[in-house]
């Protein structure tokens, strides 16, 4: 114990004793009220936040479910397959017939058979796109051939 | 043995009180502040010198009592947390009033020596304390009355150890002369 604490011991000890203030009455009501409202406070903190984070959530599913759009638009395979038939119309028919030709004309044929069916029994329109985007990838293909063909018979 | 009951900080709080507490249950606060909020009065009292900053120091020491009771783990007896954490709201308190960071200890403590001695109203120790500057006051109360080391003070002020005993040493003489012009003007005045 220093000098100083003992100094002020007695300093203290020589004096009368300190007269108790009384507390205001109304001080712990006031504290609870204080702390009723920071505890509200903190309840709607919380709500916000949890509110934030599921409109973020939902926020960033919507902009990957409109990337995925934007990324993969929708294609209408049948107008696009009916343009690919008017090019493969225009050009003149080969006079011999190539191997690879045939062989796109068959799987066609065979094709559109099952796209008959498929609007027969009222498929699916993902279904239909699939045929109808196979038909496009087989009109290409013949296409490609035929414009083949017709350059090779100029020559 | 000592059969005198438990004051002030000083007293214990069960342990169901205290669960409940830690809890959130407002009835236990009000339990503790039934049993601390003198105490808590008493030490703002003297840290801030003055009844409106006491109450104010009071309202907020709760308040963050009831924040941080739940880390509260029962290493030290409840009252002494308690009272330390009062003791912390009174510096940060003091801090944001600018008595401590705008005027310095010293300088105040130079500043009262030199005015007219004064000791109308020094009836008991805490108006003795309450004639020192607000820094040295709390230097005083905390150190001498608290049980604060100087390493502590030292901490709590951003200063040296020596700077606090410095400070302490001039507080008490200080004292020591407001004491004793207060003793021969009372023995004039009989």
């Amino acid at each position: 114990m220093s000098d100083d604490e003992l100094y002020f011991r007695e300093l203290a000890a020589g004096m009368p004793a300190a007269r108790l203030e009384p507390l205001p009455p109304d001080l712990w009501p006031r504290i609870a009220a204080s702390h009723a409202s920071r505890q509200r406070r903190r309840r709607w903190r919380r709500l916000a936040t949890g509110g934030s984070v599921v409109a973020l959530v939902a926020g960033l599913a919507f902009s990957l479910t409109a990337w995925r759009h934007a990324v993969a638009p929708d294609i209408d395979w049948q107008s696009r397959a009916q343009a690919l038939e008017l090019q493969l119309d225009s050009l003149p028919m080969p006079a011999a017939k190539n191997p690879m030709a045939q062989l796109a004309e068959s799987e066609l044929a065979h094709l559109d058979s099952n796209l008959q069916a498929a609007y027969d029994r009222g498929a699916a329109r993902g279904d239909m796109d699939a045929l109808w985007q196979r038909r496009c990838e087989l009109l290409d293909a013949l296409l490609s051939v035929r414009r083949q063909q017709t350059l090779s018979t100029r020559i | 043995m000592n059969d005198k009951p438990a004051t002030g900080f000083a007293q214990d709080i069960d342990a169901m009180t205290l669960a409940r507490a830690q809890r959130g249950d407002m009835a236990a606060f009000a339990q503790l502040y039934q049993r601390y909020a003198r105490a808590c009065f008493q030490l703002a009292l003297r840290l801030t010198g003055q009844r409106q900053p006491a109450e104010d120091l009071v309202h907020e020491a709760f308040l963050k009592m009831m924040d941080t009771i739940g880390s509260y783990r029962g290493d030290a007896p409840f009252g002494a947390w308690f009272k330390r954490l009062v003791a912390n709201t009174g510096i940060d308190w003091l801090r944001r009033q600018r008595h401590i960071a705008g005027v310095d200890a010293e300088e105040a403590l130079e500043h009262a020596s030199a005015m007219p001695v004064d000791t109308a109203g020094i009836v008991d120790a805490d108006a003795l304390l309450a004639r020192l500057p607000p820094r040295a006051r709390a230097i005083v109360v905390l150190h001498e009355l608290e049980g604060y080391t100087h390493a502590e003070l030292a901490a709590l002020f951003g200063q040296s150890e020596s700077y606090s005993k410095s400070i302490l040493a001039r507080a008490l003489k200080r004292l020591q002369g407001l004491a004793a012009t207060a003793t021969s003007t009372s023995q004039v005045a009989l």
